[in-house]
């Protein structure tokens, strides 16, 4: 059985990485969906998730937003 | 994007009600996860006078809505292709001061040559999604067998809606072919999303701790096998959100509970009718899901955070939850379930660590060349992914 586990490479590739990167500009930014979400799980195309993809649509608005 | 930022996107989507029709009970499927009462089948289908007078009346107040998404919703939406076409036909003979857009959630076996002229010839009013829970062996264990059907429809399907991402759904039976299942999506260049269900699938302790380990098992194999794609993207919520806010240096986490947004429609952007006109907030409210009446009070406000478990837990801002499953189970439609928590902390750590192979495959020039507010995203994301690895779940 495969594990999710970080190993010593990755985690100290990550931290090198950090530090390069510098501070970040202010600790405010979240591009993520806060307060939860439904997760698709009730397989109904509604426009508030599984709709996410019909950005090219007339009335449709990306959802959830993305990176 | 700032918190504001957030809530003023979400407002675009308070412009947008999301009408479902639900024109028929009946299925032509027994799906092992369905969580539609096969009791409650064989009780007819809506009426075309029902249908005509609900969207009139919400293509006509004057409610705020701009634009109205309607969705085809059953059972099988297709069993009753006449009706639909006869709503879609006399839409499109009126005119209406509201944008629109229709939908169909099928199971996709039941396309006829006759259906698919029809759908091809409103392809960009129309919306078909479908759902196929992965390989063969996966598909047919859940979906009566159904896999060659929907596998034959797939070129139609893509053909017409390649951004309509196709639904793969997963429970204890399938965990077992979950990487076998997403593979095989990816090599038929589907565009897909979705992941475990939300009831409680797992049994006793020792089943559930069987079953988790061999999720995790599945995710990892699928973390090598994005990790080796980078132009590939896995399916959410299988691969959970990346919950960003743990990298926040100054994370206040009850503050980020009283600021976050409302992130389903059900009851405000969104409104079920069911096959006799009834209204309901979201078809998961239906009694053939929920097996309850309507609740007496607004559902849909998370005014406080239940159970005990998610009230404590960093994660819970980013967890998935169903607001008619809570309903169904709690009878509180703030009042989470949880049978899904270690399945979807999996979830995040498949995430997590994909995203660390990324990060660690990127080439320092390409760091250097990044926008300023992508270099600090991507910060925020690495602070966040440190966070878990040091700090865990």
């Amino acid at each position: 059985m495969k594990k999710l586990t970080f190993n010593a490479e990755l985690r100290d590739g990550l931290k090198n990485l950090r530090e390069k990167l510098g501070p970040t500009i202010s600790d405010d930014a979240l591009s993520h969906v806060v307060g939860g979400y439904c997760g698709g799980t009730c397989y109904i195309t509604c426009s508030w998730y599984c709709r996410s993809d019909q950005s090219t649509q007339e009335v449709i608005i990306p959802w959830p937003p993305k990176d | 994007m700032p918190l504001i930022d957030f809530k003023e996107y979400a407002k675009e989507e308070l412009k947008r009600l999301n009408l479902t029709l639900f024109v028929t009970r009946n299925c032509n499927l027994k799906c092992s996860y369905c969580y539609e009462k096969a009791s409650e089948r064989d009780k007819g289908q809506m009426d075309f006078s029902t249908a005509q007078d609900t969207i009139a009346y919400y293509m006509e107040r004057d409610d705020g809505h701009e634009n109205v998404s309607i969705e085809f919703f059953g059972g099988e939406p297709l069993l009753v292709f006449p009706l639909i076409k006869e709503i879609v036909e006399w839409f499109y003979s009126h005119s209406w001061k509201k944008k629109t857009l229709f939908g169909i959630q099928t199971n996709g076996t039941l396309l006829t040559a006759e259906m698919k002229e029809w759908l091809s010839k409103y392809a960009k009013k129309i919306i078909v999604g479908f759902s196929i829970d992965g390989c063969k062996e996966a598909h047919d264990l859940n979906r009566n067998n159904s896999y060659d059907l929907i596998f034959a429809n797939i070129p139609f399907l893509k053909k017409h809606w390649p951004n309509q991402p196709a639904k793969i759904t997963v429970n204890d039976k399938t965990i077992p072919y979950v990487a076998q299942s997403v593979i095989h999506l990816e090599n038929l260049n589907l565009n897909f999303n979705g992941g475990l269900v939300l009831e409680d699938i797992w049994g006793d302790a020792e089943r559930k701790k069987k079953l988790l380990e061999i999720y995790e098992d599945q995710l990892a194999i699928l973390v090598d096998f994005y990790a080796q794609r980078p132009l590939l993207f896995p399916p959410s919520p299988l691969f959970a959100e990346l919950p960003e806010y743990l990298g926040k240096p100054t994370l206040e986490i009850e503050q980020l509970k009283n600021e976050s947004c409302r992130f389903c429609g059900a009851g405000y952007e969104m409104v079920t009718i069911d096959i006799d006109g009834s209204r309901y907030p979201c078809h998961r409210f239906l009694p053939l899901c929920t097996g309850r009446p309507l609740p007496d009070g607004p559902v849909n406000r998370q005014t406080r955070w239940e159970p005990e478990k998610c009230a404590k837990c960093n994660l819970s801002p980013s967890c998935p939850t169903c607001i008619g499953f809570n309903y169904q189970i709690n009878g509180d439609t703030a009042k989470r379930t949880t049978h899904h928590c270690e399945a979807f902390k999996l979830g995040i750590l498949a995430s997590c660590k994909l995203e660390a192979i990324r990060f660690n495959q990127m080439k320092e020039s390409e760091f250097a060349a990044l926008p300023a507010d992508e270099k600090n995203n991507r910060s925020r994301r690495l602070d966040a992914i440190i966070n878990i690895i040091e700090n865990g779940l």
